[in-house]
């Protein structure tokens, strides 16, 4: 981790030794209202454990199911008029679904409710199947079953974070033979085989009695555990495969849709050269954008800011270097450096150097003010605040959980917002 | 200078040129939203001829005792009351309501406890002081055999009707169900 | 003032980046309102109110002090828990047990020379309005909704039209685990936290039936030995959270229901993180939006630049769990808000006159002629229509004269009729004969 501005000699040495090591790089810079923090990382970087939101990861299968899940809910089914309004009542709406399901395709030449129009059919008719004679005039689990129609009702498919490290080329070979790019491998074998993701296992609360319930959910995690041990075998068989500790075969099935590749582009070419194009382009973006912000309600970029502050501190940077080649007090040369005011027209011709008519933008030149009058200074908050989110970032990164940022974080402390760049 | 001020004084020129200015007032404690809400909902609350209302302190209304008589159902003949506790949160969460008495009913428990959705999961600030009162009044004309919180009545219930009435019976007049005394709430 | 103990000759260089931003316009700086050469000594002179001193109070404490304001004062009731000390940076294990203002107070004050900070170990309730006048900005770094409410209420109950000092900027933060929100509520005038609680989610609750007859989740069995069976069994005569004793009870009743119903997962951990509702606090995220409150804190204090709520965005949302994504907008002030929606209109009455009378005189204001009003005052009960019952007690009332009923000069009287559903009359009795 370094802040800007820092001596080019310090950056290339800090640089060298990061390429060399592997290691992650941040760079922080924070002055006035303004801060951006930037992290390099040495190359594509997968994640299993990203803690998406729990309600987003029910994987129930009701489009495809396994022999034991429809024999059992075939079996709470079988007598579904005769049932008792107890039991009728507390019929879990997987079982619910899993019944009508089999009643729908036997109407539809085994087809299942695929359209929109298809589905809300489908969902009248459970609907219309919950028994009303009763004090409460209608049946909770039947409710709760016709409101999962339309989230549970979809064929599996190939989550993009995941394609994305399916489809990765690897740059190394060494890479490959990690952990996650094995079980990743057999992850991708067991979906071309079965056309689905391990099951993670978990069954979402649900109306019912406790014992079926239970019963229930032993069959889900059952199968879960058979899926794992399916990828787990898959994996041990491969190369390499029979030192990868089952343990993390099975985060991975548990979060498979939700794996996550961060970075996947890293390590190609010369890594100065691209960043420079790479500015370029998104300034381009980010200023068409900005052109239909007002149109499309979406906040304005804080690119400007970005581009403000590191022209400063390419200033800084380079005047604290000329100072040190005068040969006066080397050494704790940033903060003092920072120290000697910027003017916004050398940020502004800096910023021309780099992204050739960006000095032009209005938004551009009021950043190249505001980041002049701060003087190379920080405030206390803006600077904790930053800190804050580089601390929050690099424990996502040495732990390998939830999602760290990919890129480019720039706070603008007037506005009070930040915006997520890849530059 | 705050910025506030300034701010303040450009909206009231906006709201309204030159209506004289207000009373001052001395600083006295201030209405809560709760108490608004209850005065709203209170002037609003339609009883019929089978409910009441007690406030031990008519200057406390977040705080006071509901009567039920029922005129039909198996519970017809009983009084029964429930404490209503408004919380300084409401309507954002519902008012605690308890039954007063040991009462034989599947949705209610020995404690007072009573099992009524909008009571808890499915409260929300929309609902008022007489949509709870409508709740209650319907637990008594037809008590659920499905959701209990007492089980043994709700077992009764639904294995046999009659059976039920008759220990609905017993337990109003201060009897004896399966071993456990009940209060009694004949009218 | 409070700069005593520093070399005068040093305060200018201790300051100079903070200075060379607070006391020069920027390309965003209101020219009207910004003064740079009475600045530092404003926030000097500046009395800010910090309300709790845990995982973001110690960090607002901290910055404040960084940012050039000397004169803090801080509330909080509680203790330190040696659990706090993994976060809360200002407290050390020696500390345990002792008030969580005081130790604040005295360690930053030790730190950062030149701050005073005040502190009190009570609660926010403990104190009247003319406490909460004394101060030009208040901060709050709290956990409880209630205690919200209460602070929110209180400073939009000081506003005095015709009294600049009355308006008090109210920024609060709150944090869950890596999400939070730093917010900026100017009294009466923009949107407040009375208006903006559907922003809280409610805590999702389980059906009582469903604990008592037909568990299926480890939480259902914790929530069952918690409202079901401590009631009915009452082994201590109070449920203290803190206890260990008390959580173990808990915890066992909890696993054997779990156990009766082969329901996998009940936890010592799980049955304390049920019971006391525990969201996991992250220092980082406190840094962060105790470090956005405090921005805004400089920015209102000094006018160097503009603020949140002045005059569109007043409320930042962050979230640091998928990447870093903040969304900061305006919510809307809401004109029946119970809070700060009715600014009470003038009545004119006579303190001769009685309760029927003044009822009279209702029916016959044009702009809403009520007709079946009901009255209360914060603490009386003055006239209800309904219930019969509380008619009843309070139709003696009606032949009372005002005077008779303590009724005073400036009373804020509150009506409802039901012809009005859903409107709530706030009026001030302006009495004639004065």
């Amino acid at each position: 981790m370094y802040t800007h501005p820092i001596l080019p000699e310090n950056l290339s040495a800090i640089e060298a030794y990061a390429q060399r090591h592997k290691t992650p790089l941040v760079a922080i810079h924070s002055s006035g209202f303004y801060s951006y923090f930037q992290i390099n990382l040495p190359g594509a970087f997968p994640i299993v454990d990203t803690h998406p939101d729990e309600t987003a990861t029910t994987d129930l299968r009701l489009l495809s199911p396994w022999p034991e899940l429809t024999a059992f809910a075939a079996e709470l089914t079988k007598d579904i008029d005769g049932l008792d309004d107890v039991e009728h009542g507390h019929l879990p709406y997987v079982v619910i679904l899993l019944h009508y399901l089999e009643r729908w395709k036997a109407a539809h030449d085994g087809k299942y409710p695929a359209t929109y129009k298809e589905k809300t059919e489908f969902r009248k008719m459970v609907q219309a199947a919950a028994r009303t004679d009763n004090p409460e005039g209608g049946e909770e689990n039947f409710e709760e079953a016709a409101a999962a129609v339309l989230k549970t009702l979809v064929p599996p498919s190939l989550p993009s974070g995941l394609r994305e490290v399916f489809e990765y080329k690897h740059p190394e070979p060494v890479e490959q033979r990690s952990g996650f790019w094995l079980i990743a491998d057999a992850v991708k074998q067991f979906y071309e085989k079965h056309q689905c993701l391990p099951l993670p296992g978990k069954l979402p609360d649900m109306k019912a009695q406790s014992k079926v319930y239970i019963q229930l959910q032993n069959i889900y995690k059952a199968k879960a555990r058979s899926d794992a041990a399916e990828i787990l075998q898959i994996v041990q068989a491969s190369p390499g495969g029979e030192r990868v500790d089952p343990a993390e075969v099975d985060l991975f099935c548990k979060n498979a849709a939700f794996v996550k590749l961060i970075n996947a582009t890293g390590g190609e070419g010369d890594a100065s050269i691209s960043r420079a194009d790479r500015l370029r382009s998104a300034a381009a973006r980010e200023f068409a954008n900005d052109e239909t912000a007002a149109l499309t309600l979406s906040p304005l970029s804080l690119l400007p800011v970005y581009l403000a502050l590191q022209a400063a501190g390419t200033r800084a940077a380079a005047a604290a270097e000329a100072v040190n080649h005068v040969g006066s007090s080397a050494g704790h040369s940033s903060n003092s450096s920072s120290g000697g005011a910027i003017s916004a027209d050398e940020i502004l011709a800096t910023i021309a150097a780099q992204v050739p008519g960006a000095e032009k933008n209005e938004r551009v030149v009021q950043a190249a003010g505001e980041v002049a009058r701060a003087a190379g200074g920080e405030l206390h908050n803006v600077a904790a605040l930053t800190g804050g989110m580089v601390a929050q970032e690099v424990i996502k990164i040495v732990t390998k959980q939830y999602i760290p940022i990919d890129n480019t974080c720039v706070f603008d402390g007037i506005a009070s917002r930040c915006q997520v760049l890849r530059l | 200078m705050l910025k506030i001020w300034s701010m303040k004084k450009e909206q009231e020129k906006a709201e309204n040129a030159g209506e004289g200015t207000t009373a001052p007032a001395p600083k006295k404690k201030r209405v809560t939203a709760a108490q608004l809400r209850v005065q709203r909902d209170l002037a609003e609350l339609s009883l019929g001829n089978t409910m009441t209302t007690e406030f031990p302190d008519p200057d406390n209304i977040l705080s006071f005792i509901l009567y039920i008589e029922p005129d039909e159902g198996m519970y017809k003949g009983g009084r029964f009351s429930f404490s209503f506790n408004v919380t300084p949160a409401f309507p954002h969460e519902p008012p605690k309501v308890l039954c007063r008495e040991k009462i034989y009913h599947p949705n209610i428990d020995t404690e007072g406890k009573v099992c009524l959705n909008i009571l808890r999961e499915d409260w929300k600030p929309v609902l008022n002081l007489n949509a709870v009162i409508v709740g209650l009044q319907f637990l008594f004309l037809e008590p659920n055999a499905s959701d209990p919180l007492n089980k043994e009545a709700a077992d009764d219930l639904r294995n046999n009707r009659d059976g039920f009435k008759r220990n609905v019976r017993q337990a109003m007049a201060g009897g004896t169900v399966r071993g456990e005394t009940y209060q009694r709430v004949l009218v | 003032m409070a700069s005593a103990n520093v070399h005068p000759a040093s305060e200018p260089a201790r300051w100079k980046y903070l200075d060379s931003v607070r006391t020069r316009p920027g390309p965003f700086t209101d020219a009207s309102t910004f003064n740079g050469s009475v600045v530092a000594r404003a926030m000097e002179t500046m009395k800010v109110l910090v309300i709790g001193a845990g995982g973001l109070g110690c960090e607002i404490l901290k910055n404040l002090a960084l940012s050039g304001f000397k004169d803090i004062h801080v509330i909080d009731m509680d203790t330190i828990d040696i659990s706090n000390l993994n976060r809360q940076f200002l407290f050390r294990q020696e500390d345990v047990g002792k008030s969580k203002a005081e130790v604040a107070a005295r360690f930053v004050e030790k730190r950062v020379r030149g701050v005073r900070i005040t502190p009190y170990n009570c609660k926010i309730q403990d104190f009247d309005e003319d406490f909460y006048m004394q101060f030009q900005l208040v901060i709050c770094g709290l956990d409880s909704i209630e205690a919200r409410r209460w602070i929110n209420a209180t400073l939009v109950g000081l506003v005095d039209e015709n009294i600049e000092d009355s308006y008090k900027p109210l920024i609060d933060g709150g944090t869950e685990g890596f999400k939070g929100q730093a917010r900026v509520i100017f009294p009466t005038v923009t949107s407040c936290i009375e208006c903006q609680l559907d922003m809280h989610a409610p805590r999702a609750a389980v059906p009582l039936c469903t604990l008592a007859s037909i568990p299926r989740q480890p939480e259902h069995c914790i929530e069952w030995a918690h409202v079901i069976a401590w009631d009915q069994e009452k082994p201590f005569p109070q449920l203290d959270k803190d206890d260990p004793e008390h959580i173990n009870w808990l915890y066992q009743k909890a696993l054997d229901r779990a156990r009766e119903f082969n329901i996998p997962g009940v936890t010592y951990s799980l049955t304390q993180g049920v019971v006391k509702n525990i969201i996991p606090a992250i220092a980082s995220t406190n840094s962060v939006i105790a470090a956005a409150c405090c921005n805004e804190a400089l920015k209102i204090a000094s006018n160097c630049a503009p603020s949140l709520g002045l005059p569109d965005a007043n409320y930042m949302m962050y979230s640091g769990n998928d990447g870093i994504y903040t969304y900061t907008f305006r919510h809307e002030r809401k004109d029946d808000c119970p809070v700060c929606g009715g600014q009470a209109r003038d009545l004119p009455a006579d303190a001769a006159w009685t309760l029927r009378e003044l009822l009279d005189s209702l029916a016959a204001r044009p702009e809403a002629q009520l007709r079946q009003p009901s009255v209360r005052t914060a603490t009386k009960t003055l006239y209800m229509q309904l219930p019969p019952s509380l008619e009843e007690q309070t139709r003696p009332n009606l032949d009372k004269t005002l005077a008779e009923l303590g009724l005073d000069h400036g009373q804020e009287i509150v009506v409802t009729d039901p012809a009005f559903a859903t409107v709530i009359f706030m009026f001030k009795l302006k009495f004639k004969s004065r």
